[in-house]
């Protein structure tokens, strides 16, 4: 089952990027962020509600609560804002290439808040990564 | 390339960062309550109440009524998509290793450059060269093996 979600998750992520750029386009970062978030926020609270029920918030408390907040600030607000703001300049493709910085991203905070070691494959990853992101951009460069 | 294209690039690497540090203050979150799905709802409706006071008062209200419905349904359908990826994801977290989740997930770059060109319009079509498509794999490459060497 958790294949099945990492490959959906994959797949509306994909979705996300494509029809963004089709809205954002024409619509403006601005108002192309705040349809998103009110979209995702119903969609999201109405499957929240039919899988889980109001039972499970019970043992919420302000801090969870701040830190979903926080979180979701971060991921929504900032992140949703930057994507189409992305799109809307480069398209899709190249901002899903973008994207695929996050887990160089995640390691190094791992790193900065966990202080762990690299070992060879990290660092052959991280280089990967940056070679990977300089050829997509470097590649507009030369082509256009 | 045009000041534009860079600011693009600039913005995209932002998504990534800002990606990469949700979940640490989510999981937080998760210690008091267990519900992944909830952490999800609760975040992405506070993030939306806070922009919504701020398109308010910058009185942006009114260009939404002058839009198209067409690119209306299109960034709608953009933030269901979005809603449920990170459901879905957040799903898939509870039960399988994140190392799998997150390079399944990354899987997005590709299925981008498939699904793009058949949902975009001729005109709207992103040029795919040589070294695009070597960035994509050099990254998901990357993305398997920093997957690999975390889980040693």
């Amino acid at each position: 089952m958790g294949i099945l979600f990492s490959l959906l998750a994959a797949l509306f992520f994909s979705l996300s990027h494509i029809t963004v750029r089709k809205g954002v386009t024409k619509l403006g970062v601005s108002s192309g962020t705040i349809i998103m978030l009110v979209a995702g926020t119903i969609s999201t609270l109405v499957i929240a509600l039919a899988l889980e029920g109001v039972a499970v918030l019970r043992p919420l408390n302000l801090t969870s609560i701040l830190f979903f907040a926080l979180g979701g600030v971060i991921h929504f607000l900032g992140g949703w804002g930057f994507q189409n703001a992305s799109a809307s300049r480069i398209g899709p493709t190249r901002l899903s290439a973008m994207t695929g910085a996050t887990p160089l991203f995640a390691t190094i905070l791992a790193f900065l808040s966990l202080n762990q070691t690299v070992n060879i494959y990290i660092f052959a990853g991280i280089l990967l990564i940056v070679i990977g992101i300089l050829a997509i951009t470097l590649g507009e460069k030369n082509e256009g | 390339m045009k000041g534009k294209e860079i600011q693009g690039y600039a913005f995209g690497i932002l998504t990534a960062l800002c990606w990469a540090t949700s979940p640490i203050f989510i999981a937080r979150g998760l210690e008091g309550i267990p519900s992944s799905i909830w952490a999800t709802a609760i975040g992405l409706a506070v993030a939306t109440l806070i922009y919504l006071v701020y398109f308010l008062l910058q009185k942006k209200g009114q260009e939404l009524l002058k839009a198209n419905n067409k690119h209306l349904m299109w960034q709608i359908t953009a933030g269901l998509a979005g809603g449920l990826g990170i459901l879905s994801r957040n799903i898939a977290l509870e039960t399988t290793r994140v190392a799998v989740v997150i390079g399944l997930v990354q899987l997005q770059i590709l299925i981008t450059s498939i699904l793009g060109p058949i949902i975009q319009e001729k005109d709207e079509r992103e040029p795919i060269s040589i070294k695009l498509l070597a960035g994509i794999l050099l990254i998901l490459g990357g993305t398997i093996l920093i997957i690999y060497g975390r889980n040693l």
